[in-house]
């Protein structure tokens, strides 16, 4: 699936075919270095105790809902996403690894979620901006709401452009950006996607208890442990984003394949120095 | 002094007036405000038990050496900074609360720093985006190790341009981006960002220092948080101060300058304004 809408079989918005292989080992490899950057699967602030029954909104090839399975065998853990190629191969992770407690469904969590009221402690969404319009967001928290028990915990972490000190990679991640503003995904008017500036705002007009947040910083300078994976990472979605683009008219085949090449060299050179900065919200539903 | 070389005191880099009353009276909120975003004074040192002297550069009115010296009566903190004014100010503040162990002098961080070798255990400096041309970090760090004893910290932080859904403001925080670029303050290769969190782990690495890390803050001011009414004066304050500088460097003219900044107000006092700033905290240790 892919944003275009010429496709009839086809009405997802995420911006990079769903369906892709390239795109589901980007995530995998995204999932990890994301975890490790957050210093664990759940903020230290959020007590786990009564947290029974957890959802994890767009989980992708389902690397951190078998993580949770894993970490906590008590805990019954669902991914839900709208491609069938990555729910069927978390499916099959879930078999090999032997983790009964995990289970996969596909649902298109833009329309109303299939589960029923009260069914969850703690439902868990991250990186939803490729795919979400301003519009959708009050909708799909409304929706945790609903599914949420009271009590229950709704967990949101978004990131912004990474800023780096290489003149291509500012470029394209620009481009990306003004995608974003083009299709009514970004809340920002700037150079920032916004979306980490609407967590605390989102939850708190939800009526959600006790927001709090926490903020990280993913550096994938050269000589750092995230370098390669975030380069490859960087590349694969580049290269998967350059159609969207295209399409978009806001670049063009010849422009935007001269500013991939010059990223790949600019990230690979000794003095490259990028960060990305992240920001996990979580509130409450009201007991 | 000022950013502006029209008058003959004036050799800073700061690109507000450094000896305003109104910019003194804004950083101290601004300070507040900070300190509490970030959690603490000190809030990624696990362990302050082998520190005992605390330098703090460019501490402007010194809102942190105080907090520190009182939270920890034990330490010694030092403060200095480029402003007569500030330093001044701080003095009384440290004589008024009755801090002892609190002390200020004018100096320059951009020239050799008049303390000896190995005399502190923290060097901090936050902000320093505000005065340091990109060709300043690297001397300065390395003054920084030279007066930090073996095994002792140096600390950095910076933020980076504010992610809001008002427009004007956006505006604003990229006349700000676009003019410390121009003026040679900043490591992005455009100016679109402010461009200087993520040099800070390199800018310590290439100064000698081992064991860098860094943790990321956030300060949420949007409508309806705590934070909202002071950043709102801060932001007020800091855009008045800043337009001659912006005017300076050639980003804008007092017309639209104006303009945008009654616009940005307005936004900001808009029901569903929405506004965060990213802080990037590093630091590492000087090799034993």
């Amino acid at each position: 699936m892919s944003t275009s809408n010429d496709a009839s079989e086809n009405e997802s918005t995420y911006f990079i075919d769903a369906e892709n292989a390239a795109e589901m080992a980007r995530l995998t490899v995204q999932d990890r270095l994301l975890t490790k950057t957050m210093g664990g699967l759940f903020p230290l602030q959020i007590d786990l105790a009564h947290v029974q029954r957890i959802l994890d909104l767009a989980c992708g090839p389902g690397g951190w809902v078998l993580d949770v399975a894993r970490a906590y065998p008590e805990k019954q853990v669902v991914g839900v996403d709208v491609s069938e190629l990555m729910v069927e191969y978390a499916n099959a992770q879930a078999k090999e690894q032997k983790l009964p407690n995990a289970s996969f469904q596909t649902m298109d969590i833009l329309k109303p979620l299939a589960f029923p009221d009260n069914s969850f402690d703690l439902v868990n969404a991250r990186f939803l901006t490729g795919f979400m319009s301003k519009a959708a967001w009050p909708l799909l928290v409304r929706e945790c709401m609903r599914i949420l028990r009271p009590g229950g915990i709704i967990r949101l972490t978004e990131f912004e452009a990474t800023i780096s000190n290489s003149p291509s990679a500012e470029k394209l991640f620009a481009l990306s950006t003004r995608a974003m503003q083009t299709t009514g995904q970004a809340f920002s008017p700037g150079n920032n996607i916004g979306t980490t500036a609407m967590l605390g705002p989102l939850l708190r007009n939800a009526g959600y208890e006790q927001v709090q947040h926490q903020a990280y910083a993913l550096d994938s300078s050269t000589g750092t442990e995230a370098h390669l994976s975030q380069f490859q990472n960087a590349m694969t979605f580049f290269k998967l984003l350059q159609p969207f683009l295209i399409k978009l008219g806001i670049t063009t085949t010849e422009e935007v394949d001269v500013l991939y090449r010059r990223t790949m060299e600019e990230m690979m050179s000794a003095d490259y120095c990028a960060v990305m900065f992240l920001l996990t919200a979580w509130g409450k539903k009201p007991a | 002094m000022s950013t502006s070389n029209n008058t003959s005191h004036d050799d800073t880099t700061y690109f507000i007036d450094a000896e305003n009353a109104a910019e003194m009276a804004r950083l101290m909120v601004q300070d507040r405000l900070t300190t509490k975003a970030m959690g603490g004074l000190l809030p990624e040192q696990a362990d302050l038990s082998a520190i005992h002297d605390i330098l703090d550069i460019a501490c402007g009115p010194g809102g942190w050496v105080l907090d520190v010296a009182q939270a920890y009566p034990e330490k010694q903190v030092t403060g200095i900074d480029v402003s007569k004014l500030m330093i001044e100010y701080a003095q009384a503040q440290a004589r008024a609360q009755g801090v002892s162990n609190a002390s200020f002098q004018v100096m320059d961080a951009l020239k050799p720093l008049a303390f000896p070798a190995n005399a502190f255990d923290l060097v901090n400096m936050r902000f320093a985006v505000a005065f340091m041309p990109k060709a300043g970090w690297s001397p300065l760090l390395k003054e920084a190790l030279r007066i930090t004893r073996p095994g002792g910290i140096i600390r950095l932080t910076e933020f980076e341009a504010p992610v809001t859904n008002s427009p004007a403001v956006t505006k604003l925080a990229s006349m700000l981006s676009r003019s410390l670029w121009r003026a040679g303050q900043s490591f992005s290769p455009d100016g679109q960002n402010l461009g200087i969190t993520m040099m800070l782990a390199r800018l310590l690495r290439e100064a000698g220092c081992v064991n860098v890390q860094q943790m990321a803050h956030i300060m949420d001011y949007s409508i309806g948080t705590e934070a909202y009414a002071s950043n709102y004066h801060n932001v007020m304050t800091l855009y008045k101060l800043l337009q001659p500088f912006f005017i300076k460097v050639g980003v804008t003219t007092q017309e639209e300058v104006n303009q945008v900044y009654h616009q940005a107000l307005e936004e900001m006092r808009s029901e569903d304004y929405t506004g965060v700033i990213f802080f990037l905290t590093a630091w590492g240790t000087k090799p034993v």
